[in-house]
């Protein structure tokens, strides 16, 4: 019964802060929005005992939203974004045909789930017996999810690749000038640079 | 009374005992820095209140609590208010996944079973972590909401660095959760049974140096404090602040440094263990005390002794040296862990 109560308050909490991350109009507001929205569904991963994901999803958002919000001050004069009206207008009717589809497709595979079926064998009772929930979360990862993993790793690898290559092209075109301001994270080629 | 009924008034007791004794320590340590950094510069610190000025920092608090509020024209109002929490509460959650005592066992308290920890679960050290990377957002949204350059500066900056830091402290963290083959402060500590010399800092000095180094730029204290720097940024992040907002941001760097020193004393050093088998009749809480009081005495020790390094010697400092370090310190503490057994 509690838990029914907290996560109903958590989930509700959780969309409305996804509703205020699109509606901001303030850049930073709408970012600290997506951060709320997170640290909400991490409190429902509590709620089921996934301890570690939760702990890992508070670690990975909140760390990944740091980076973009620094990108949004050091990349995006603020004040003329906000007075800016819409200029992409067309993007307008592509952005509503694919929600359209993400949320059919939302539909489509929760319409299929029962709750029994989304445990999968993983009751609390098991996971205990099994050495914990890192643990089997682990297992699992590396056992039969290791093909989207490797995946993911080497699209983050792509990402990382796709950074560099973006500061080294900034180099060479400023010359002799630093790439990094002052108060910016250096990119350790940065650094190399200047040492 | 039933046992469910009591290990929630001992949940309660515990929850609301354990952030009062924090703040009272945070008091303590604010006078004891301030004295020390009087001792390490030949003079007395504070002399005035209580005796040998003991009670300055309750005065200090009332003063800080008086003062005007201000709150700049042109900044962002509600993140400007905002901020200070956010800084101020992560620090006080690690506390509920910090072992203070043995956990687990037969009722001894009343009739009933007292855990000696708030919340003991199997991701303890990563939600440390995940504390510290909250706590990065209340220094970065105090330095843009103040619409202020120096600000501004100094919030980019501090979170640059913690961001560069946290990596170390997590990658040195995971060789002993390699060693403890867990990831729960209360099972590592029960992976270091025994006198000091079994305890994990032998084994993982290499991590346990780089941690503590790592910990001093997450707190930004010198000689990582440059997201205050003086000379260059007025007071950086905190330069718009004034009042108990300010004071707000003293009080969590205080908390943190507790906080981590007890998350360091549990890695490393025994958490509540005695240094000798024989002298675990003096209770866990008291040895954990006695190993933060060291470790916060050596913080302060560093804090008055060494130069504030410079933004680039810090950032290579981090990503060139502490980085790989931990890498290798980890990859050897795997390599040895599954050889030995």
């Amino acid at each position: 019964m509690t838990e029914k109560v907290l996560f109903v308050i958590f989930a509700v909490l959780a969309v409305a802060g996804g509703i205020a991350a699109v509606t901001r109009r303030n850049v930073v507001h709408g970012l600290l929005f997506l951060v709320f929205t997170f640290l909400n569904v991490a409190a429902i991963f509590f709620l089921t005992q996934a301890y570690f994901l939760a702990v890992v999803q508070i670690v990975v958002y909140a760390g990944a939203i740091m980076v973009l919000f620094v990108f949004v001050i050091m990349l995006l004069n603020l004040r003329t974004f906000e007075q800016e009206e819409q200029t992409h207008r067309r993007q307008r009717w592509l952005a509503l045909a694919l929600s359209v589809l993400v949320l059919a497709e939302f539909v489509i595979v929760l319409a299929g789930v029962t709750f029994t079926s989304a445990r999968g064998g993983f009751t609390p009772e098991a996971i205990a017996e099994a050495g914990g929930g890192t643990k089997v979360f682990g297992e699992a990862l590396f056992n039969n999810m290791l093909l989207p993993f490797e995946v993911a790793s080497v699209v983050l690898l792509a990402a990382m690749v796709g950074a560099i290559i973006l500061v080294k092209r900034e180099k060479t075109a400023g010359g002799a000038t630093r790439s990094w301001e002052p108060g910016e994270e250096p990119t350790p080629e940065a650094v190399e640079e200047e040492v | 009374m039933s046992d469910p009924v009591a290990q929630l008034v001992f949940l309660i007791v515990k929850a609301v005992a354990m952030p009062l004794i924090i703040i009272t320590m945070v008091a303590f340590a604010i006078y004891f820095e301030r004295k020390f950094a009087g001792f390490f510069q030949a003079r007395v610190g504070p002399t005035y209140l209580g005796p040998w000025g003991s009670l300055q920092s309750f005065g200090d608090v009332l003063k800080l609590i008086s003062k005007e509020d201000v709150i700049p024209l042109r900044s962002d109002k509600s993140v400007f208010k905002l901020a200070p929490y956010i800084a101020f509460v992560p620090a006080f959650l690690v506390m509920a996944v910090l072992p203070f005592g043995p956990v687990g066992g037969e009722p001894n308290l009343f009739g009933h079973r007292f855990d000696y920890v708030i919340a003991n679960f199997d991701a303890g050290v990563v939600l440390f972590l995940a504390m510290g990377a909250i706590a990065v957002y209340g220094v970065v949204l105090a330095g843009w909401s103040s619409n202020s350059n120096y600000s501004l500066l100094g919030g980019l900056r501090a979170g640059a660095q913690m961001i560069s830091y946290e990596l170390a402290m997590g990658f040195s963290a995971a060789g002993v959760m390699v060693m403890a083959g867990s990831m729960s402060l209360v099972e590592i500590v029960d992976g270091q049974k025994g006198a000091f010399w079994e305890w994990y800092w032998i084994p993982q000095i290499v991590g346990a140096i780089i941690f503590f180094i790592a910990s001093i730029a997450e707190l930004n204290r010198t000689p990582f404090d440059m997201a205050e720097a003086e000379q260059e940024l007025v007071a950086g992040y905190l330069t718009e602040y004034s009042g108990m907002r300010w004071g707000m941001f003293y009080l969590a760097e205080y908390v943190n440094m507790i906080v981590v020193s007890g998350i360091i004393s549990t890695l490393y050093f025994g958490g509540w263990r005695a240094p000798f088998e024989s002298w675990n009749v003096i209770p866990g809480p008291i040895w954990l005390f006695l190993k933060i009081c060291v470790l916060i005495f050596i913080y302060m020790w560093i804090r008055w002794t060494i130069f504030r390094y410079r933004y680039n010697q810090l950032m290579s400092v981090g990503w060139k040296v502490l980085l790989p370090l931990s890498l290798a310190n980890l990859a050897v503490t795997a390599v040895v862990v599954s050889v030995v057994g």
